[in-house]
C-alpha cells in the first residue's frame, strides 16, 4: 500500500514517514499541497495524509481537488492542531475521512492508517 | 481556573465518534497537554499499556470492547490506577453504579459543556489515585521538561536515527525562532501567528513541554490580538527556552 504525506514541518514529516515505513508501507513525502497534486498521478497513493496549513496549497484545497475527482476513492487523514477544530469540520465537509491532532501518539497514527486502508479494501 | 493553565498533562480519550472526538478536544485542549485518542475499548487498553496518563475519559458504548470491559482490563490485567471517568450520552438508571463497579472513578454526561469541564477540574484532587505519572524518556533541564518518548515509538530507535531526528529538530527550530524574533520586532502578528503555529509541529515530536505551551500561547495571542504588548517578551522567552533545550539536546546526542 502506498501513502502520500504532505506536511511542511520536516521533523513531523520524517517522524510520520519513519513510523509508516516501519509499518511496511511505501511512502512518498512532500512539503506542500501543490507538490502533492503533482506527485499524485506518478505515485498513485492508496491513502493521503495531509497537514492543513502549508505555504502554497493548503490541505483543504488538496482535499477539495482529490475528493472532487470521483474516479478515485482515496481516503484522506487530516493532521490538525488544537484550535483548528472548525477547520477540521470544514475538511470533513470536503470529504476528509479522519483526523489526528498534533501531538499524537505514533500508535494512534498506525491504527488509524490501518483502519482507513482496511475500509477501502472492504469496499 | 486560570486561563491557559494546564490541569492534565496527558489525557487519554476513548471515544468512537470522530465528531465527539473533535468537540472533546476543543473543550479540553486549553487545560490539557497531550491528548491521545483511542477509537474503541481495545485500543484504549493498548494505549494505557504503552503510556502513562493523568486521566482517562472513557466512552461507555464503543465497538469491539465497551468502556466497562476496557476499564476492567486496565484495572485487573494491567494494574493501572489512573483515574478513569465514564463519559456517556444518555444517563441510564443504574449506569453510574455499574461504572463504579467496573473500576471507574467518575461519571460525566455529554455534551461536554464548560461547566462539565470545570467540574472535572474541581474534582481532580479527589480522583487522583497515584503520584504524577513520570513519562518514560523524559528529562528535566533548567526548568524545562523534555519528552523524547514519541521519538522512541517511531519504530526506529537506532542511535543514528535518534541523533539525526534531534539534529533536524534543532536546525529547523533555530530558523523558526529567528523568524519569530524578526516578526515580533516588525509587529507582524499575522505571520508570527503562522510561525508559532508551525513551531508546534516539530515540538509535537521532540516535545519540550514548556516550548509547546508557549508556542500555543503566542499562536492564540496573535490570532485574537490579545495582550499584544506582552507578545515580544513571550517570543524572547521562547528563544531563551529554545537555547536551553538545545544545550540539553546537543549534550544528549553526544552521550547516546
Amino acid at each position: 500500500m502506498r501513502i502520500l504525506i504532505a506536511e511542511d514541518d520536516p521533523v513531523m514529516l520524517r517522524a510520520i514517514a519513519t513510523r509508516l515505513t516501519n509499518d511496511g508501507y511505501e511512502i512518498a513525502t512532500v512539503a506542500d499541497g501543490q507538490e502533492a497534486l503533482k506527485m499524485f498521478e506518478e505515485f498513485n497513493p492508496d491513502l493521503i495524509i495531509t497537514d492543513i496549513l502549508m505555504p502554497y496549497t493548503s490541505g483543504l484545497e488538496l482535499i477539495g481537488v482529490v475528493k472532487s475527482n470521483l474516479l478515485k476513492k482515496i481516503p484522506i487523514l487530516v493532521l490538525s492542531a488544537y484550535g483548528q477544530e472548525n477547520t477540521v469540520l470544514e475538511a470533513f465537509d470536503l470529504g476528509a475521512d479522519d483526523f489526528l491532532t498534533k501531538p499524537f501518539n505514533p500508535l494512534e497514527l498506525s491504527t488509524r492508517v490501518k483502519r482507513l486502508l482496511k475500509k477501502i479494501s472492504n469496499d | 481556573m486560570e486561563d491557559g493553565q494546564i490541569v492534565f498533562k496527558s489525557v487519554l480519550i476513548a471515544e468512537d465518534s470522530a465528531i465527539n472526538q473533535i468537540f472533546m478536544q476543543r473543550s479540553l485542549g486549553k487545560i490539557c497537554g497531550r491528548i491521545d485518542i483511542a477509537e474503541n475499548g481495545a485500543q484504549a487498553v493498548e494505549f494505557a499499556r504503552a503510556n502513562k496518563y493523568d486521566i482517562i475519559l472513557m466512552d461507555i458504548f464503543m465497538p469491539e470492547m465497551d468502556g466497562y470491559e476496557a476499564t476492567k482490563v486496565i484495572r485487573e490485567q494491567l494494574g493501572v490506577k489512573t483515574p478513569i471517568v465514564a463519559v456517556t450520552s444518555v444517563s441510564l438508571p443504574g449506569e453510574e453504579e455499574k461504572c463504579m463497579e467496573a473500576g471507574m472513578n467518575g461519571y460525566i454526561v455529554k455534551p461536554f459543556t464548560p461547566e462539565v469541564v470545570k467540574k472535572l477540574v474541581s474534582e481532580k484532587g479527589s480522583l487522583q489515585t497515584e503520584e504524577d505519572p513520570e513519562q518514560p524518556n523524559t528529562y528535566h533541564h533548567n526548568g524545562l521538561t523534555i519528552n523524547l518518548n514519541i521519538l522512541f515509538q517511531l519504530g526506529d530507535d537506532t542511535n543514528e536515527h535518534i541523533i539525526s531526528m534531534i539534529q533536524l529538530f534543532t536546525d529547523n527550530m533555530a530558523v523558526t525562532v529567528e523568524k519569530m524574533i524578526r516578526l515580533a520586532g516588525e509587529q507582524d502578528w499575522a505571520h508570527l501567528q503562522k510561525t508559532a503555529h508551525y513551531a508546534k509541529s516539530s515540538l509535537s515530536v521532540i516535545n519540550v513541554v514548556e516550548l509547546f505551551e508557549l508556542a500555543k500561547e503566542i499562536d492564540f495571542d496573535c490570532r485574537g490580538l490579545k495582550e499584544i504588548e506582552l507578545i515580544p517578551a513571550k517570543v524572547e522567552r521562547f528563544e531563551k527556552m529554545f537555547f536551553d533545550a538545545r544545550d540539553f539536546l546537543d549534550d544528549y546526542i553526544t552521550k547516546i
